[in-house]
């Protein structure tokens, strides 16, 4: 196992008027080169969550485990969790830039992180964060420009000049260059077209076939039907359901979870609805459905 | 007068020897929903910024209600902003009052509406736009579904004739995507003279559209009925774009030989024509 | 959701109902209050400030703002302090008369810098929860009108009072939002390992841009789209525009304005007796102190 939320509570604005608690409870685990997707709708505590994986908040109950570290506010869970570890352990848990660096969280409209002057350096900036020698950290950050499509002509210049497209994918090579273990990514398709949302997918299932635990955020469930593994539904701070995509949009009651379910499986549930005369449970690609229609048309 | 708006030889480059768009003219019925796809950078929004009359063309004559409009002249530039309204992508940033009600009176308060009367009409379309228990809301308190319909309570109070949306649900979540078309259902219902243009990705919205111009690099691809738009799909796919989804099926079925009659636009007529064809 | 200062809250109390307009008057002159002069006894100087003090805190219980957000506030202030206690601690000044530290070479610190720094920073600390009442109980809008309706008289010179007001209402509006900005990008830079806690001046400096280029080239796109919308609904600064919000005074505001006038006239007789007539408060209500030197 390699990502394990044990439990987990977290509080914004504790003891104030606008005390919200956006986690209840939340346990879950994600092994090692899985894609999986958080889902839910706004406010649902996805967003919370992920911001735990790298320390960014601190579960205020509960801990999350991240291979050696351990992720927790209260002081003596952690005393007692590290109890029985080695000392390279207990040391590796006081340097929290590791997990930073092991941990890449690609935010919601990440363009909005670039600052430097040019390209080539805003995507160094990250692995010389975390102690990369500036040789070494700019062929990671050259590969990791590349491998996001982003060619040598634009190196030296301004982010700022760059397409919205563009500046999202300087921004994916940013986390990138750091050689995470485990990314995340909140939202990377938003606001994009659909030419523009294809080309960050595959981006992604690229970055998962290197053998990289890849966690998705995603109110896009064609993103979901199409490239993930498995889904956590988040509704209202905890998680309600851990289940294949598929399996997720063939189920009767998924509109209390309120999520858009792609065309595909709606136009199936229509067709049951109305009385189709053909089991399609089974059925799960649009080629395959097509033929089952015209068969039982035919016939 | 039939016409809403009409758009002829519009040419625009924000530098000189760059062309945004490219000898655009189209024009759109009185009561129409009209949709303008593209992809990003085809030009869409520049256009809604043109259409809105916050950008001047290089050269090009735009008619409203089959008057030219010369941007230069004061008074008839006026007049527009009593026709026609935009609601922008990003909620936060068109938000401009401190809570809602402030929000949707500050047109009203551009107007010199009288105050008893500025009153009625916020909470009249606050209602309307179901935002009424959050009048004294803050924009950081509300989600962006809510912003959104804000935003068009105050273009709605403003009493105008054609609505612009540029990608007005793009950064909205599924539930104030739906929202957002309800609303837009509703407000057709009520008056059959509003015109809408919406500049949006959402193939299947184009597809439900009375009406549908594809933008590619600058220039008009193609326009008419949608279900003659996306009837190339080879031209559409060729910019990006998806083919809607009743039509993939349609399209899938007639290759199988079996012919579907063109009335049928959403999934839920073709759910059922398909089980009653049996 | 960050703590931001003094941040409006949704409270039903009588100070968030009065009409910003006395709460600005009122503001003014309480802090006009905190530096008068109160005579040269530090004791009666401390007995003043502390009923000052005393008044203050409970408007802020009446106002039911957290004091722990004032402690926090007060954060911003630790390095003013020390600037100023070692300013007032070893540049004596004025009559000196409590040797706290003599040196072998004859300079001499004076416990009156001691009390001299504790004044003034006490002072700072009633000004700083003043402000935070006004914020915490009125909205930004109502704090823009009050001001502008302060500013009417410079409508005589053809002051554009109209857009000072929208501006500064647009940028009371967006402080949150900037805010959320500010902390998304945080969030964004420190997962690429930025550290804006430790680290040493040159470091922190690098930090801080990380934070502030992306934080303005928000502001600008903010600023575009605004001005945008903003002209899509018709703006137009130097047109006549009505107004959605009228201030009205209401008979809550009557008693508030006579209990501050009450107030702000005790402190001003008060600061007369004891500087132009020499009368010091603490010896005449509490003879025994008489002949304490401080």
């Amino acid at each position: 196992m390699q990502i394990e939320i044990n439990d987990i509570y977290f509080t914004y604005n504790k003891k104030r008027y606008d005390e919200f608690e956006a986690l209840k409870g939340v346990s879950l685990n994600i092994n090692k080169g899985e894609f999986v997707s958080l889902v839910g709708k706004t406010g649902s505590g996805k967003s919370t969550l992920i911001q735990m994986l790298n320390g960014l908040l601190l579960p205020t109950k509960g801990y999350v485990k991240v291979d050696d570290f351990i992720i927790t506010s209260d002081k003596k869970l952690k005393k007692n969790l590290l109890r029985n570890a080695s000392k390279e352990i207990k040391d590796l848990n006081k340097k929290s830039y590791l997990l930073r660096k092991k941990v890449g969280i690609v935010f919601q409209f990440p363009e909005y992180q670039l600052f430097e002057e040019t390209v080539l350096k805003d995507v160094m900036f990250g692995p010389i964060n975390f102690k990369v020698e500036e040789n070494l950290a700019k062929e990671k950050a050259i590969n990791a420009l590349h491998s996001v499509g982003i060619n040598d002509s634009y190196f030296a210049r301004s982010p700022f000049e760059l397409s919205g497209g563009e500046k999202r994918r300087v921004a994916i090579a940013g986390i990138l260059a750091s050689d995470p273990e485990i990314l995340v990514l909140d939202e990377p398709t938003a606001g994009l077209d659909p030419n523009g949302k294809k080309e960050i997918m595959n981006l992604v299932k690229n970055i998962h076939s290197q053998g990289k635990t890849i966690i998705l955020v995603t109110h896009d469930m064609d993103v979901i039907m199409n490239y993930v593994d498995k889904v956590f539904v988040m509704n209202d701070g905890k998680l309600i359901e851990e289940t294949s995509p598929i399996d997720l949009f063939n189920k009767e009651n998924i509109n209390m979870c309120s999520l858009e379910i792609p065309t595909f499986y709606k136009f199936k549930k229509i067709l049951k609805k109305h009385g189709f005369c053909k089991d399609l449970k089974e059925i799960n690609d649009f080629s395959s459905l097509i033929k089952c229609i015209s068969e039982s048309l035919n016939e | 007068m039939n016409e809403a708006l009409r758009l002829e030889h519009i040419y625009f480059g924000y530098e000189e020897d760059l062309d945004t768009l490219i000898d655009v003219s189209f024009s759109v019925k009185k009561g129409d929903y009209v949709t303008l796809i593209g992809h990003n950078g085809s030009g869409k929004s520049t256009l809604a910024k043109i259409i809105s009359f916050l950008l001047n063309p290089n050269s090009g004559k735009i008619f409203i209600n089959e008057e030219e409009i010369n941007s230069n002249d004061e008074n008839k530039l006026k007049n527009i902003r009593k026709i026609i309204g935009i609601v922008f992508q990003n909620p936060d940033n068109q938000f401009i009052g401190s809570t809602v009600e402030d929000d949707i009176a500050f047109g009203l308060e551009n107007r010199n509406t009288d105050v008893k009367k500025m009153k009625e009409l916020v909470y009249e379309y606050a209602k309307k736009v179901n935002m009424d228990k959050f009048l004294n809301k803050e924009p950081s308190e509300l989600s962006g579904g809510q912003k959104q319909r804000v935003a068009i309570a105050g273009i709605l109070a403003l009493n105008l004739k054609i609505i612009i949306f540029d990608e007005a649900t793009s950064m909205l979540d599924p539930e104030g995507v739906e929202d957002i078309k309800r609303l837009i259902f509703e407000m057709r219902e009520k008056d059959p003279t509003l015109t809408f243009i919406s500049i949006t990705h959402d193939i299947e919205e184009a597809y439900l559209s009375d009406y549908c111009i594809v933008l590619n690099k600058g220039k008009i691809l193609k326009e008419g009925k949608p279900f003659e738009v996306f009837q190339n799909e080879e031209l559409i796919s060729s910019t990006g774009l998806d083919i809607p989804f009743v039509l993939k099926v349609k399209n899938a079925l007639k290759d199988n030989g079996i012919e579907i009659s063109e009335n049928i636009k959403t999934i839920d007529e073709l759910g059922e024509y398909i089980c009653k064809l049996k | 959701m960050s703590n931001i200062f003094g941040k409006f809250t949704h409270y039903n109390t009588i100070i968030h109902k009065c009409d910003p307009r006395i709460k600005i008057f009122g503001l003014i002159l309480i802090m006009v209050i905190c530096f008068l002069p109160y005579g040269n006894n530090y004791m009666n100087q401390l007995l003043i400030l502390a009923v000052l003090g005393l008044f203050i805190f409970l408007t802020m219980i009446i106002a039911k703002i957290n004091f722990l957000d004032l402690f926090k506030s007060l954060k911003m202030i630790w390095f003013m302090a020390i600037f100023l206690l070692i300013i007032n601690v070893f540049i004596p000044y004025g009559n000196n008369e409590h040797p706290m530290i003599i040196f072998s070479n004859g300079y001499t610190l004076y416990w009156e810098g001691l009390l001299n720094t504790f004044m003034v920073l006490f002072r700072l600390i009633l000004m700083i929860a003043l402000t935070m009442i006004l914020t915490s109980t009125t909205s930004p809008m109502d704090i823009t009108y009050g001001f502008e309706w302060f500013m009417m008289p410079l409508k005589l010179i053809k002051f554009p009072t109209q857009v000072v007001a929208m501006t500064m209402s647009l940028a009371l509006r967006f402080i949150p939002t900037l805010l959320e900005e500010a902390n998304r990008i945080m969030k964004a830079q420190k997962s690429r390992g930025v550290d804006y806690q430790h680290g040493f001046l040159m470091k922190k400096l690098k930090s801080i841009t990380t934070l502030i280029i992306p934080l303005l080239i928000s502001c600008f796109s903010i600023s575009d789209d605004l001005s945008l919308a903003m002209e899509a609904r018709g703006y137009d600064p130097y047109s006549k525009r009505s107004r959605y919000r009228i201030l009205k005074f209401s008979h809550y505001d009557l008693i508030v304005i006579i209990v501050l006038l009450l107030i702000v006239s005790f402190f001003i007789f008060i600061a007369v007796i004891s500087n132009h007539y020499g009368i010091n408060i603490i010896e005449t209500l509490f003879p025994l102190t008489k002949g304490v030197t401080f």
